[in-house]
């Protein structure tokens, strides 16, 4: 600790060195210190570390504290709300949340639900509930969960219910298909219960297994009205009489399965609405599938409905077929065509499960009947074909005859037919979306830093472009599900615009997004959009920004659900059939959007992000470069796009009902170098982007001043690969870089003089950047082996490798110091409290060459370059060019950008052999590169060369000085559009 | 039974009068009321955050103190005194609360970064660690007891400069000019602290 009078000494000079003018404190310190250069160093460190605080305990304590809250982790478990003391908490959902809590004054355990604040915030809605909330106050009943009261303590509004012990339906259902005696004793709990509801003049309106609780004395009804409520429309009718309202899916995943065509259409509902959504729920019950989870189509409000007939499959038991009459009478479309009394159900069901109860003494009989009483028999005899609803309104003929539908729904290899080239440029055409009709297809056109969305009619064979802003960089278009709109991405908005063209509208900005940057805020800081996707309903929109996906309304109004937390990087997302996941990929946000780093090479995971916002579930690891996740049509296998074996092919694995995985990833394709691909609604057509990309190292010679002649320039490496990252030993011999030309990425050089490349690594992961010590023995790198990035260290006589660090973190990008007893490496690390330390660390290993422990150096900072002498590091810092004096953590900006003045984003920094110019590259929002130099001691920068040619840009930030040369990556990537016919191998 | 908020506001300031007479059992009756007043201002943060973006966190905290020790209605003998035992009570509750895991749920309170194909754009703000943050000032309290209490008044305690000075008898100028050293010094001392633990090496 430091002693009293040093501190004495220490807080004097630093508040005298404050008072100084910023360019004179150091000549201050130096005056003020003389020959204690440790006092001025601690003094400069504080001074230092002053600059650097920004915002640092800028609000009182409570407030950071209050930030780093989530919502659902603010428990109320303690707490008392009226007469009720809070015990526990049950659950929490998009509904809100429900605790287990004691009634002070009868001294019973009650379920207290908390209302979520959207529908407390508007007067009509919280109404409309307190007087449903009384209605179903007064239903009792031994099958309906009772409502004991409603109030409101201390801003909140709750609901006080039955404390119910057991699982609900759907929790019973994940386990499988009910027994003959568990469904009938549940069925007709279910529609006694309904009875006495519709009796009362009450209408469910939410009816499905979630709201189905199973005790020990029978099932109960749940959560009567409120669904439609929470959906924040207009709320349905809860009378007899019947009310109209539009229809409204409710934000509760799931729901769309058990909705009447007529809620559907936005028609006059009335209880048979509840009938239908019994009718879907027996189904369930029998099957334990949901009865429309193929309810993906054009459904949004004033569309006619018709769900294709699902027949009863066949492992489905014998008695269960005797349910088939009773069930179709509660799924007609036509609600004249349903039950007209509840008790009628309820009566029927007895009487099947007296009779059934007979006959499943006598099998023989049984399967007999099963052929005679076949489910939906007219899917069977009538149908040869599947109709589909198509966008233009009309009935096509899809499927050739005798095909079920979708009956490639869920295999894992997939035999391709004819290969048919859509698009024939020799740029790049990504991103294919089929009409739902299967007769269009939209797609990204144009360069890495220029994209615009087209649409091919197939039959026709005509293209014709979408949207058009002469500096667009539009890309992931998707087709709404009824056909009229496309929807697409650019990185500062979400559009739509309708399908045949005109005018786009913005769903979505940058200025909409929480903590997003101010326009004056450095372009480096990369949050952008990068995935939009449509419900299956049509009717909301799934948004990737930066690391966290939102849903909203279709329209773009309304109260934006951000589901799934913070992530790395999301994209490429996929919305499943049933409604219940999003399937993204998390990671490496370059590898699939046009811009800066096109087509870069960083592993990658999927992840599931379930709609109803629990935690993600990442069903594939960061094991490779995964694109492009499209979800099978009954949401149960998820086929993507991996180069885990080399060539990018499609992959497919089965997803269970809890989002996890079952069995490996299979390979569906073999060599097919997909880049992002679609199939059409029936899954029997695929569209997919064949793209081939590489990136070798070129060279200029730096002249004394002045711009570099491009023409001038030379290729160091050729061949079909992509190198990431570059380096010249400081002797001028060597080339270093890294190369994926044996399929996983590994370390080369090649001798400057000329010569061939000689293979340094030959591990099975991925190795990146290397550098090479400067008595040219020992080979820095990092490399994925580890599962994230960690450096490690060859001995090139020995042939050994060991292991620098060894963290979940993500050590990479490591710079030898010229003395070779230390490394800089970049890191990403999330520490509980200090928020994260990322940026720059510092690792030194003593003369036995054991590594100590990492320090940190800076924060934000990109790949390091030491100075020949070692004494300062030079990097990137938001935008700006850095130096840092590793002895005394001391940092000194060089380059600072001007936003108003369009100044260079400088992205990574060089040290010039002279040791006196830094070299910098940079690129613009749109990814354009450009190389510029300036002098050490700071100064405007002179722009040195733009690697500006769309057709060849020079996508990663990564280069390299060396000699007399600058060296650096031009890409060289093309794709096109292919689609082929799909069937099971 | 609903709160009464002038019935709580009289609660804590009695308890605060009795912790500071030397009652520690008032601290611990302090401390869960404190807790609740708390979680109750996290919850409302959030909820306007989704509607109403012009309520300031400042604002609500300053609601969150004025709720729960409004002294500035309080005639005590000894205001400087009770400013400073608000302060460290606050300081003991935060620091408590940042600590328990079941409030603060994965990370504590580490932020989301973005994270771009190999570069590394920082977190904006920084928000610190309670919890070293307070063992940083303990260590701050050793060589220089007076910066110490600068920063458990103004961040814990949430005063204002000139309340700061008042309670501490010095001038506006001297307790901007601790405010500043302190500030770097533990922003100092948590970045060292900040430093990769590393996993032993595989096998």
């Amino acid at each position: 600790m430091t002693e009293p009078n040093r501190w004495k000494d220490i807080s004097r000079l630093y508040d005298e060195a404050l008072r100084q003018p910023q360019g004179s404190r150091s000549a201050f310190l130096r005056r003020a210190c003389g020959v204690d250069v440790a006092l001025r160093s601690e003094v400069e460190s504080l001074l230092c570390s002053d600059a650097e605080a920004g915002d640092f305990m800028a609000s009182p304590a409570a407030v950071d504290l209050v930030e780093t809250l989530e919502a659902d982790t603010v428990s109320l478990v303690g707490d008392q709300l009226g007469s009720y003391r809070i015990d526990a908490l049950l659950g929490a959902g998009g509904m809100g949340e429900v605790y287990r809590a004691t009634d002070t004054r009868l001294n019973r355990t009650v379920a207290l639900k908390i209302l979520p604040q959207h529908l407390r915030e508007v007067p009509r809605l919280r109404e409309r509930f307190e007087r449903e909330a009384r209605a179903v106050a007064a239903l009792h009943h031994p099958h309906i969960c009772v409502l004991h009261d409603i109030g409101e303590d201390d801003g909140f509004a709750f609901l006080v219910m039955e404390l119910l012990e057991g699982e609900t339906l759907a929790e019973r259902l994940a386990r499988g298909p009910l027994e003959r005696e568990e469904l009938f004793r549940c069925a007709i709990d279910i529609s006694d219960a309904l009875t006495e509801t519709h009796r009362q003049g009450v209408v469910h309106g939410d009816l499905k297994p979630g709201n189905v609780m199973l005790t020990a004395e029978g099932a109960k009804l749940l959560d009567f009205g409120l669904a439609t409520l929470n959906a924040g429309g207009m709320p349905a009718s809860g009378s007899f009489s019947g009310g109209t309202v539009p229809a409204t899916t409710s934000t509760v995943g799931g729901t769309l399965a058990y909705m009447a065509p007529e809620q559907l259409e936005g028609l006059a509902t009335d209880w048979r609405i509840d009938t239908f959504a019994f009718g879907a729920i027996l189904y369930e019950m029998v099957t334990a599938r949901k009865a429309f989870a193929g309810r993906t189509g054009p459904w949004i409000q004033g569309t006619a409905v018709l769900d294709p007939p699902i027949p009863l499959p066949a492992d489905a038991p014998a008695w269960a077929h005797d349910l088939t009459p009773l069930m179709e009478r509660c799924l007609a479309h036509d609600a004249d065509n349903r039950w007209t009394r509840t008790i009628d159900i309820a009566d029927e069901l007895r009487r099947i499960s007296i009779a059934s109860n007979q006959l499943a003494q006598t099998p023989s009989q049984s399967s007999g009947r099963r052929r005679s009483f076949g489910w939906w028999p007219l899917a069977i005899a009538v149908l040869s074909s599947v109709l589909l609803w198509s966008a233009a309104g009309r009935w096509s003929l899809f499927a050739p005859a005798g095909l079920p539908p979708a009956a490639d729904t869920n295999i894992a290899r997939l035999s391709l037919g004819t290969l048919q080239l859509v698009t024939t440029s020799d740029q790049l055409e990504v991103d294919p979306s089929f009409s739902p009709d299967g007769q269009s297809v939209a797609y990204a056109a144009g360069t890495a830093t220029g994209m615009r969305i087209f649409v091919r009619a197939l039959g026709e064979g005509k293209t014709r472009q979408l949207t058009g802003g002469q500096d667009a960089l539009e890309f992931h278009p998707r087709w709404s599900p009824d056909g009229r709109e496309i929807l697409y991405v650019t990185p500062s908005g979400v559009f739509v615009v309708p399908e045949s063209g005109g005018s786009a509208r913005r769903v979505d900005s940058q200025a909409d997004m929480p903590g997003s940057y101010s326009a004056t805020a450095p372009s480096t800081a990369r949050r952008i959009f990068s995935s939009a996707i449509w419900s299956p309903d049509g009717r909301r929109l799934a948004i990737a920004y930066g690391g966290s996906l939102s849903i909203v309304a279709a329209d773009g109004l309304g109260e934006r659900r951000r589901i799934g937390g913070s992530l790395f990087e999301l994209h490429s997302c996929d919305w499943s059939p049933d409604d219940r996941w999003i399937a993204c990929v998390a990671g490496n946000w370059s590898s699939a959007s046009p811009g800066g780093s096109f087509g870069n090479l960083s592993p990658s995971a999927v992840v599931l992000l379930p709609t109803d916002g629990g935690a993600p579930i990442e069903v594939i690891g960061r094991t490779a470069v995964h694109r492009s996740p499209v979800w099978s049509h009954d949401g149960r296998r998820l086929y993507y796009v991996s180069n885990r074996e080399g060539s990018s092919d499609i992959y497919s694995i089965e997803i269970t009902d809890q989002g996890t995985t079952r069995g490996d990833p299979v390979r569906a394709t073999t060599g097919l170098d997909v880049y992002s691909m679609a199939f059409t609604d029936d899954r029997r057509t695929l569209a997919y982007a064949r793209y081939s990309a590489r990136a070798n190292i070129w060279s200029v010679p730096i002249s004394s001043d002045g711009p570099l002649d491009l023409s001038r320039g030379r290729p160091e490496t050729s061949g079909p690969q992509t190198i990431e990252a570059m380096r010249v030993t400081r002797d001028g011999r060597w080339l270093l870089y890294d190369s994926n030309i044996h399929g996983t990425f590994d370390i080369f050089r090649i001798p400057l003089s000329g010569g061939v490349a000689e293979r340094l690594t030959d591990d099975p992961g991925d190795e990146f950047a290397p550098d090479l010590s400067n008595d040219g023995g020992s080979l820095a790198f990092h490399s994925w082996r580890t599962g994230t990035r960690d450096i490690f260290v060859k001995d090139l006589a020995r042939s050994t490798v060991s292991q620098v660090t060894a963290t979940s973190a993500q050590e990479s990008f490591p710079a030898w110091s010229p003395n070779g007893d230390a490394i800089v490496f970049l890191d990403q690390f999330v520490k509980a409290g200090v928020g994260v330390a990322n940026g720059a660390f510092l690792i030194r290993r003593d003369p036995s060459g054991v590594w100590g422990r990492p320090g940190h150096l800076r924060a934000g900072t990109s790949r390091v370059s030491w100075s020949q002498d070692g004494r300062f590091l030079a990097y990137a810092h938001r935008g700006a060019v850095e130096v840092l004096f590793p002895d005394s953590y001391v940092h000194r900006v060089v380059f600072a950008p001007d936003v108003e003045k369009r100044d260079p984003i400088a992205e990574s920094v060089q040290v010039g052999p002279d040791g006196r110019t830094l070299y910098f590259k940079s690129h613009d929002e749109r990814g354009r590169a450009a190389l510029w130099s300036v002098p050490l001691q700071g100064g405007r920068p002179t722009l040195l060369v733009r690697l500006d040619d769309p057709g060849r840009p020079s996508s990663r930030t990564d280069f390299a000085v060396g000699g007399d040369r600058l060296y650096f990556t031009l890409d060289d990537r093309r794709s096109n559009i292919f689609i082929t016919s799909v069937t099971a191998r | 039974m609903a709160h009464d908020r002038s019935a709580i506001t009289q609660e804590v300031t009695s308890l605060l009068v009795a912790w500071s007479d030397g009652n520690e059992d008032a601290l611990q009756q302090l401390i869960p009321l404190v807790h609740r007043e708390l979680r109750g201002l996290a919850r409302r943060a959030m909820l306007r955050e989704r509607g109403d973006h012009t309520l300031q966190p400042t604002a609500l905290v300053n609601e969150l103190y004025l709720r729960l020790v409004d002294v500035r209605q309080v005639q005590w003998s000894n205001r400087a005194h009770f400013y400073a035992l608000s302060a460290r009570l606050m300081r003991r509750v935060l620091v408590d609360l940042a600590r328990s895991k079941a409030f603060l749920k994965r990370g504590g309170g580490a932020q989301a970064v973005e994270f771009v194909d190999d570069r590394y754009v920082p977190p904006t703000r920084h928000n610190p660690d309670l919890e070293q943050l307070d063992a940083a000032l303990v260590a701050l309290e050793t060589i220089d007891p007076r910066r110490s209490q600068v920063v458990e008044l103004r961040y814990f305690g949430g005063l204002d400069v000139d309340e700061t000075a008042a309670v501490l008898k010095v001038s506006r100028r001297t307790v901007l000019r601790d405010w500043a050293l302190a500030r770097s010094w533990l922003f100092r001392e948590l970045r060292r602290s900040a430093d990769v633990d590393p996993k032993p090496p595989p096998g």
